[in-house]
């Protein structure tokens, strides 16, 4: 059943053992027969969907059972999708492609990396080389990309395992202790990796080698934001040299979104994670948070981020994006209005003052149990009345005192009152702002007509006008 | 040993007609703050000996150390008049029969330009002003500008020629050369209120005249000065005419022949000029005696002078001794105190014609009505015009104006912020007022409540506003209107904590000095920096000072000062430009074309406004700027900010949907015109005509996500393709220096790319004025730079004036504007490089 005929869906020998090995199609097909799973849904990125077929007919053709190709992810396609996963109640996933290693976990899940190369011969005399003059202790981080290579990091690595060690990915397959050396090293879980110490190391000391292609650094820059103080090496496989990573100026732009959240009346909670955990737990503080600062929220779920999806509401001051930390938006100045992160918001709405030390992107930081975790002092928005500030972007005073509100507001934006008023906009959402405020709806002056048949089509193609709407 | 106690001004708070609320401005360097002085020393706040020398109103350590006024600093004084001089107050609103006393509420403002923010806001709470003008200098360009914006304002100005000692002593100017300079002077004023003032208007007839009494001479550094009326009551007795006659006499073109004892209209050759014989002469006689030493003349002048000094003066000679005698023959207090009692207004009159200029709201609610009768008894209205530092860090006194009611310690009132609007509860707050205090130069005092008319600070309210603000407790009260400067914060600065921790303390400090500053503007930017935009580099290094050193207490790294520049167009975009809706559905074609010449100040000045009634702004633009006046009918919107200096114009005919789409279309206009496509600066002067709109026929498909983001990409299409140019800000520099300096100035000037447009002989003195143009952009370091090489002799005064186009296309690479735009884009953290067109134009 595993030997590869000569010919194989148009491919040759070579080429199907290549394929084979990229994509890790044996272990995909043991892990589904071990855990005699019936549904499994397969995931791709958009740059994979090409391969999509052939890997699952190979799959398929093994198992003996009918798998699901999961493409367009809802969210970003480094989480796993369990959404669409649910829709055919499925019990397994595997996901291809780069994975932020985010997710919950919630539905079984076996990830197939990416496979760089990396010249592993040079790059460990280097590594040993530089730790050699190195006092404190080292730990190797690696992309997952590069995690084919880890056994064979490990084994090169024992030599001076007392001054090196190497992380293991933290997926569900992996096993947290096998990252001892000896029973009596300490295990840390951090940056979704698992590595020990010898027991008695202060943590602090540690310094991070990271072995990442250049393109994927941006995703290890995150670590260095969020640890200023511990030193990070970046290992370049280009180059074959070790440097020192710098930060990126993420803190000053940071600032000016604090200042717009402080500034905002409207503030929108904007989904954009159905993966990762706590994610409830974000959105219900946000909008506890907004509650106390007399700050309208409203909760958005828009799947991918685009900008005329979110200018569809002006009234909105400030979009806060809760969501999968790896996950940037890369044209920024082209919303109409700014997305922050978590961790602006907590700076501008719980006076939550870490700005100068870390740049923290996860959201989960700042829910119980995070580094960055402050408790919501209720006592602190009582006297929020007096409590006014100044904006430093239009230089005016902006309070935390409820704005404007004439009748009682209600908690959803739509709500059916009587059967002959369909919507009602919550009167916080001001449309008096507006000049267009949509057709006059007439009800009860309208005369009584028969119905009679309109225009056919869609969009795209056209419509079909009934002919004697045409001629007018 | 002050003349008055708070209770004693207290009760004189309610004698509305006696009192009278002014601001001494002029030109920087003219002596305002020394000749305030004289007045504080009669008052007996400041012993009379150190007057002109004190600087009672400078109260900040650096305005002490500079010699020059930085903030203006109010205090209020108390005298009363003799009933000699009250007979000629006729109007019997400016005085109560039964009171002699006045309380005077005097202002001294900076006169360097970069802070005139303050003196509008001094301005703004008084209602009359003393112009200084130093009569070797004579009017500047600071004097003009303080003297139109109180015109503007509706106050009321007296003049008074200061440094009469430096006319004699230094340039020993003939007596007739002399008389010429003070009639130029006097001429140039009247010319400039003539420019501004109707006098038919509200304010009636507001010029000034020697001969009325409404010019005073002298000088603040001796302490010693003069009207008209004080000479014409010394020789009323002996020609037996009465005073007001004798006034009339003593001034223009009035000859007298000592041997026929004939009056002319005419100089001939026997007769002389009578100012020159009846007040130039003793004074030039005295000058004469003391300084060369001629005692024995002294004391027969003296006596006839009815001059006596006190004995421990007598020993004194020259200078020392002039300043005496002068002072004991001429105080400069006593004819000042008359100038500002006879001639300017009271609180009753002025707040008649100023209401209607200060009110937002209709004329005649209760506000209105209480402000245009001064009415202690109508409801609270009062503007705050400025922020004063405690010496508790962080908290402010809000100084203003009660203009009706009362305010009072405890009070509760409804405070509102510049944004205010009626009917809404943006920027209102209803507060306690803590406490009511007057202010009193470097001291305060705590008083139990102020009646209208009056100037006062408040406690407890800083907190609620930035700069300026209405404190009323009438609820449907409107805003008093906000204030308008002649200057912009056009130079700004970037600034950050040396030691990165501090960042919160910079936050705070930048905080506290936007409230500090009429004027400065404290932001963060996009990209994170903060800035703070001042008038001037003057300005902005007090700014960063008090920042370092009061506000935010930490040291502090500042970048080299930068100015803001705009983005505009030159011609009409060379096509109709296109861009599609993400979905490919909505179509817009628009075009943008320059503003004709003025029309961006016309917008500026609110003569062109978005409140405007539509159809007579179309007729208005129709008849000034050549537009269509059905397109001008239809202009959608003004930017940025809903009031700038762009518009957005529907040229479509018949167009479905598109009134569902104008809100959209304004927003991305809005953004648009804030950030520009070039370097994310405001755009200027610039038309966007929206030709032909194409939308999908299902609403859902042409929402705001649709049209927002396409509008904006239109927009900057149509400014790349319309030959877009950087717009740079131009000061107007006014130099005075001797001749042998001019040469210097030219060169310092044509390297600055400087533009010489006048240059003239200040006449009856050696000194030249040179007025240039220099972009602000090229005057950092400008005054140091003309000092050394004029050796010191020329001293500049800049203003910003106009913004101007920068030669050199943005878009060519290695132009000057090109690397303007560059370096702005780094700064801003913008991708570098040119806009590319084709990102924003789409292909039918």
């Amino acid at each position: 059943m595993f030997d590869t005929p000569p010919i194989y869906f148009g491919l040759n020998s070579d080429e199907a053992l290549a394929f084979f090995r990229k994509y890790d199609i044996l272990k995909c097909v043991f892990w589904i027969i071990f855990n005699k799973y019936q549904k499994v849904c397969l995931q791709f990125p958009d740059e994979l969907l090409k391969d999509s077929p052939l890997i699952c007919s190979m799959i398929e053709e093994r198992v003996h059972q009918k798998l699901y190709i999961l493409a367009d992810t809802t969210f970003g396609s480094c989480c796993v999708d369990y959404i669409a996963a649910k829709h055919v109640d499925a019990d397994a996933i595997i996901h291809f492609g780069y994975a932020c290693l985010n997710s919950n976990n919630e539905i079984p899940t076996l990830y197939v990396f990416p496979k760089e190369y990396l010249d592993i011969n040079v790059t460990c005399e280097n590594i040993i080389s530089f730790a050699k003059n190195f006092t404190n202790s080292l730990i190797v981080l690696y992309d997952v990309s590069y995690s084919y290579y880890a056994d064979n990091l490990i084994n090169r690595f024992a030599i001076i395992k007392d001054k090196i060690r190497v992380s293991m990915l933290a997926v569900p397959q992996q096993k947290k202790d096998s990252v001892k050396y000896s029973s009596s090293d300490l295990v840390i879980n951090k940056f979704n990796r698992y590595y020990s110490l010898p027991f008695g190391t202060n943590i602090d000391t540690v310094s991070f080698i990271c072995l990442v292609p250049l393109h994927r650094r941006k995703n290890f820059e995150n670590f260095v934001l969020s640890n200023r103080s511990t030193i990070f090496y970046r290992y370049s496989n280009e180059e074959h040299c070790l440097e020192k990573m710098t930060l990126p100026d993420l803190l000053k732009r940071s600032l000016y979104e604090v200042h717009k959240v402080k500034e905002a009346k409207r503030v929108g909670i904007l989904i954009s994670t159905l993966s990762t955990d706590k994610y409830l737990d974000a959105i219900n503080r946000i909008k506890t948070l907004c509650k106390l600062t007399n700050k309208l929220s409203y909760i958005f779920s828009v799947g991918k981020i685009s900008v005329e999806k979110l200018a569809n509401f002006p009234e909105i001051d400030v979009f806060v994006l809760i969501g999968c930390p790896e996950a940037e938006i890369e044209n920024k100045r082209d919303f109409y209005q700014p997305v922050v992160g978590m961790m602006e918001a907590e700076m501008a709405l719980n006076n939550n003052e870490i700005w100068w030390q870390n740049v923290v992107k996860d959201y989960r930081e700042f829910l119980p149990g995070g580094t960055q975790y402050k408790a919501i002092n209720i006592e602190q928005f009582k006297n929020t009345e007096n409590e006014v500030d100044i904006s430093l972007i239009t230089n005016n005073v902006i309070s935390n005192s409820a704005i404007e509100c004439d009748g009682d507001i209600t908690e959803n934006i739509i709500v059916v009152r009587n059967p002959l008023i369909v919507t009602q906009w919550n009167k916080n959402y001001d449309l008096n702002e507006r000049s267009w405020r949509g057709l006059e709806p007439n009800i009860g002056k309208a005369s009584v007509e028969k119905a009679s048949i309109g225009r056919t089509g869609i969009p795209s193609t056209g419509y079909e006008y009934p002919s004697s709407e045409r001629l007018t | 040993m002050v003349n008055f106690t708070v209770d004693e001004i207290r009760s004189m708070m309610d004698q509305k007609k006696n009192i009278r609320n002014m601001s001494v401005i002029a030109h920087v360097d003219h002596g305002k703050s020394t000749l305030t002085d004289s007045l504080v020393s009669k008052a007996g706040i400041i012993a009379n000996a150190k007057a002109g020398e004190t600087r009672f109103t400078d109260t900040r350590k650096d305005e002490q150390e500079r010699c020059i006024t930085i903030k203006s600093t109010a205090i209020s004084m108390y005298f009363e008049l003799e009933d000699k001089d009250l007979v000629f107050i006729k109007d019997p609103d400016q005085r109560d029969k039964n009171v002699k006393g006045f309380l005077i509420n005097l202002i001294d403002s900076p006169g360097h330009v970069d802070f005139s923010s303050e003196v509008t806001a001094a301005l703004r709470v008084t209602d009359g002003a003393l112009v200084v003008v130093d009569c070797v200098s004579g009017v500047c360009v600071q004097t003009e500008t303080v003297l139109r914006q109180a015109i503007a304002e509706r106050i009321k100005p007296v003049l008074f020629m200061n440094k009469m000692d430096r006319a004699l002593l230094e340039l020993q100017l003939e007596q007739e050369d002399l008389y010429q300079t003070f009639q130029r002077i006097v001429e140039n004023v009247n010319v400039i209120i003539a420019t501004y003032n109707d006098d038919g208007g509200p304010m009636g007839e507001v010029r000034v005249d020697p001969s009325r009494g409404s010019v005073g001479f002298g000088s603040g550094l001796h302490g010693w000065a003069f009207t008209l009326k004080q000479f014409a009551e010394m020789y009323a007795e002996k020609f037996k005419i009465d005073v007001v006659k004798l006034m009339n006499r003593l001034w223009g073109e009035n000859f007298f022949n000592p041997k026929t004892k004939k009056w002319s209209k005419q100089k001939d050759e026997e007769n002389k000029r009578s100012f020159n014989t009846y007040i130039l002469d003793p004074i030039y006689k005295l000058f004469d005696c003391i300084m060369n030493y001629k005692k024995e003349e002294t004391e027969v002048l003296m006596g006839k002078l009815n001059i006596t000094l006190k004995p421990e003066d007598k020993d004194k000679d020259g200078k020392a001794l002039l300043k005496v005698i002068m002072r004991s023959w001429l105080p400069a207090g006593e004819a000042l105190l008359q100038m500002i009692a006879i001639h300017l207004p009271s609180p009753v009159v002025a707040q008649k014609y100023r209401a209607e200029m200060l009110y937002e709201g209709p004329l005649d609610d209760e506000a209105a009505v209480g402000i245009k009768t001064c009415d202690p008894n109508g409801p609270l209205m009062m503007y705050v015009s400025k922020m004063v530092p405690t010496s508790d860090k962080g908290r402010f006194y809000a100084f203003g104006r009660v203009f009706s009611g009362k305010v009072s310690t405890g009070m509760k009132a409804r405070i509102m912020g510049p944004n205010y609007i009626p009917g809404k509860k943006e920027d209102l707050y209803e507060k306690a007022i803590q406490r009511t205090i007057l202010m009193m130069g470097r001291y305060v005092e705590a008083i139990e409540d102020v009646p209208s008319g009056n100037i006062c600070g408040l406690v407890g309210v800083d907190q609620f506003l930035v700069k300026t603000g209405t404190i009323t407790t009438f609820k449907d009260a409107h805003n008093l209107r906000v204030m308008k400067f002649s200057v912009s914060p056009v130079v700004r600065v970037a600034v950050e904590p040396k030691n990165p921790a501090d960042l919160p303390k910079l936050v705070e400090g930048l905080k506290r000095l936007a409230k500090s500053d009429p004027m400065v503007q404290c932001i963060i930017e996009e990209s994170g920096e903060h800035i703070i935009a001042g008038a001037g580099e003057l300005h902005l290094e007090i700014c960063l000072k008090d920042l370092e050193e009061d506000h935010a207490c930490i040291p502090i790294k500042k970048s080299d000062p930068v100015v803001s520049y705009r983005e505009t167009v030159t011609e009409e975009s060379d096509q109709i430009c296109l861009s599609k809706s993400p979905n490919k559905h909505n179509r817009l074609f628009m075009k943008a074309t320059p503003f004709p010449d003025n029309l961006a100040e016309d917008i500026e000045n609110g003569k062109v406004n978005p409140r405007d009634e539509f159809k007579s702004r179309a007729r208005y633009l129709g008849e000034n700027y050549d537009y269509d006046v059905t397109e001008a009918r239809k202009i959608w919107a003004f930017g940025p900010d809903g009031t700038g200096p762009n518009l957005l114009v529907d040229c479509t005919k018949g167009v479905q949907y598109l009134n569902e789409i104008k809100d959209s279309v304004v927003v991305g206009f809005q953004w648009a015109t804030k950030e520009g496509v070039l370097a994310e600066e405001n755009l200027r002067a610039v038309r966007f005509n929206i030709h032909d709109v194409t939308l999908h026929a299902d609403a859902i498909h042409r929402g705001g996500g649709q049209i927002i983001p396409t509008t904006r990409r239109c927009l900057y299409a149509c400014v790349l393709t319309a030959m877009p140019r950087l717009m740079e800000p131009v000061y107007l520099c006014e130099i005075q220096c001797p001749e042998v300096a001019v040469g210097g100035i030219y060169g310092v000037l044509n390297r600055r790319r400087g533009i010489v447009f006048e240059e003239q002989q200040v006449a009856g003195t050696p000194m030249f004025v040179v007025k240039a143009h220099l972009p602000v952009n090229e005057s950092f370091g400008f005054t140091a730079d003309l000092r050394s090489n004029t050796g010191g002799q020329a001293f500049p005064q800049c203003v910003f004036d106009h913004w101007q186009i920068l030669p050199g296309n943005p878009l060519e690479v290695g132009s000057r504007p090109y690397n303007i735009v560059q370096d702005t884009r780094k700064r801003k953290g913008l991708k570098e490089g040119l806009p590319d067109l084709s990102q924003y134009l789409d292909k039918l």
